[in-house]
């Protein structure tokens, strides 16, 4: 069993009264893809913005690489090797599909900003170039690559904010639901390049509504529930659970 | 040419020292910091520069002191009013520039008062105005392009994202900010050593309307928008002077007309000739390339 690279204790995010997020623990070892589902207003999108620092934290803990990361700044934790991509699709629309991935590289790449020297800068620059021709070719973006990313497909937009985050050469990958709205044959290739990222050691989150995407991919699944923890473990066993199908499931169950 | 040169050089080192001061709220705008304090710091840079040479001070170490000061003004200005953003920041800043414009109608024994300075000797040559300009020019191109020029896309579009790919945005902005005041600076004070005369009437409202004006009709997306722009807006009285009292009006339905129908200005018309002219001329090589026996890619 390998340290866990992100650990998060007694997570709560409230918003005033509402209590998005209360009371959340995970631990994620690292190398493993996991799933983190539960029903609309469990609170999956708040959590994942409060562990890449986007939202404060009420209380609790969160520590990324044996750090405490629970009041540091987005952009330090995005330096420290983690990446993410939006339910809604952030993309820059003044710049083509390689710029935007390029973007993902530039601050990250050789600790970004803090870069200086002739040589080094050259150095990051071919290493940049190679991790975004790397995840272009990865997420089949060839075709694309000079194209503004408002006249693709709506599957192809999502594709270029998972390759934003994999050419950054993060650590640790979060992905709030990176299939919404794909078709299933877009679903079965994002399946097979999450897999082949955790092939090669990518730690990953997965949010997803998909079960079948999720059971498809994560190795351990997280249910959240009202924004606290409903139940954990293998995937098929854990969706299977009685307190899981009432939450989760509830009115398809009931239906079937 | 040394004939229109000649007969025009006022306008041309207008513009010139102008477009510098475009600059600065092009570079500020185009890395989304709506701040207008470079047209404040314009006054403080031409009073300031031009007090120090009537006192008997050298053109060049004047201006970098004025360079030095601004730059500390700025900073203690951008810490503060950095959690302001989009039309907030642009009150605020507008605020600044009528505060700078109050200061120097009344702080008589520095500013002359409503009068202003005058006499200042002219100690810039064209030709060295024309380097100013180009250094600060080609300092801003660089800027705006590669890594850093992404940096400002994301810092103008999405802030949370740019913040999720590394970048400082609190820090990134104040330095946005500052780097558009000095430019400012300059300006304001290249202006008033070649103009021998600074008065408070020049640095308020007005000016800040001409500068919005020649960033929109130039252009906001690039730095050579800023410089055309500023050209345009000096020689648009000329050009209009047949108009006599209609210039304001024509003038107005001019910026009018390129907002509602050329948002980005000359920069955006150019950019669109140019992707059609590459349309035709690619539509009429793929039948050649065909012809030849060639494969299309």
């Amino acid at each position: 069993m390998s340290a866990p690279i992100l650990e998060l204790e007694g997570v709560k995010v409230w918003f005033g009264g509402v209590k998005a997020v209360d009371g959340v623990d995970l631990t994620l070892e690292e190398g493993r893809l996991y799933g983190i589902i539960g029903p609309n207003g469990s609170g999956k999108t708040t959590l994942i913005n409060a562990v890449s620092r986007l939202t404060p934290l009420t209380a609790g803990r969160i520590r990324f690489a044996g750090e405490d990361i629970s009041t540091a700044p987005p952009h330090v934790v995005a330096r420290m090797g983690m990446a993410r991509t939006f339910q809604a699709i952030r993309l820059l629309p003044t710049l083509d599909v390689r710029e935007n991935i390029l973007l993902g590289t530039d601050h990250v790449l050789d600790g970004g900003d803090g870069g200086s020297g002739r040589e080094r800068s050259r150095a990051r620059r071919k290493r940049a170039a190679e991790a975004v021709d790397e995840a272009i070719e990865r997420l089949g973006l060839q075709a694309v690559a000079h194209e503004r990313p408002g006249s693709l497909p709506y599957g192809t937009q999502r594709r270029v904010e998972i390759a934003r985050a994999v050419a950054s050469g993060c650590r640790l990958l979060l992905l709030d639901e990176p299939v919404a709205g794909m078709s299933q044959a877009e679903r079965d290739e994002i399946a097979e390049v999450l897999r082949s990222l955790r092939q090669q050691g990518l730690t990953q989150v997965l949010i997803e509504h998909d079960l079948r995407m999720v059971l498809k991919t994560c190795e351990y699944l997280y249910v959240l529930n009202l924004g606290t923890n409903l139940a954990e473990g293998e995937p098929e066993q854990t969706v299977s659970l009685p307190s899981v199908q009432e939450a989760y499931l509830g009115r398809s169950h009931a239906g079937a | 040419m040394i004939e229109w040169f000649d007969s025009n050089e006022a306008l041309i080192q207008s513009a010139l020292a102008m477009s510098v001061l475009a600059l600065s709220v092009q570079l500020a705008l185009h890395a989304g910091v709506f701040s207008l304090a470079g047209v404040g710091f314009w006054a403080i840079g031409g009073y300031g520069t031009a007090k120090l040479v009537l006192e008997g001070w050298s053109t060049a170490p004047a201006l970098a002191v004025m360079v030095a000061i601004s730059a500390v003004i700025a900073l203690a200005m951008g810490l503060i009013l950095n959690r302001l953003r989009a039309l907030y920041l642009a009150m605020a800043t507008f605020a600044f520039v009528l505060i700078v414009q109050i200061v120097a109608l009344n702080w008589e024994s520095v500013t002359g008062g409503p009068v202003g300075l005058f006499a200042i000797p002219v100690t810039i040559t064209t030709p060295v105005l024309v380097v100013i300009v180009a250094l600060c020019a080609l300092g801003i191109a660089l800027w705006e392009r590669g890594r850093s020029g992404r940096m400002m896309e994301a810092l103008r579009e999405d802030e949370q994202l740019a913040a999720t790919v590394g970048i400082d945005v609190r820090r990134r902005r104040v330095v946005v900010f500052v780097v558009s005041s000095l430019l400012g600076t300059v300006s304001g004070g290249l202006y008033a050593m070649m103009f021998n005369t600074i008065t408070p009437d020049q640095a308020g409202f007005g000016l800040i309307t001409n500068v919005l004006m020649m960033i929109v009709l130039g252009g906001i997306s690039t730095w050579w928008g800023a410089v055309v722009g500023a050209f345009i807006v000096t020689w648009l009285p000329e050009i209009l002077r047949f108009a006599e009292d209609y210039r304001a009006i024509i003038q107005g339905a001019i910026v009018l007309f390129v907002v509602v129908y050329a948002p980005d200005g000359l920069v955006g018309v150019v950019r669109r000739a140019g992707a059609l002219a590459r349309r035709l001329a690619g539509r009429r090589a793929v039948p050649a390339e065909v012809a030849a026996g060639g494969t299309a890619e």
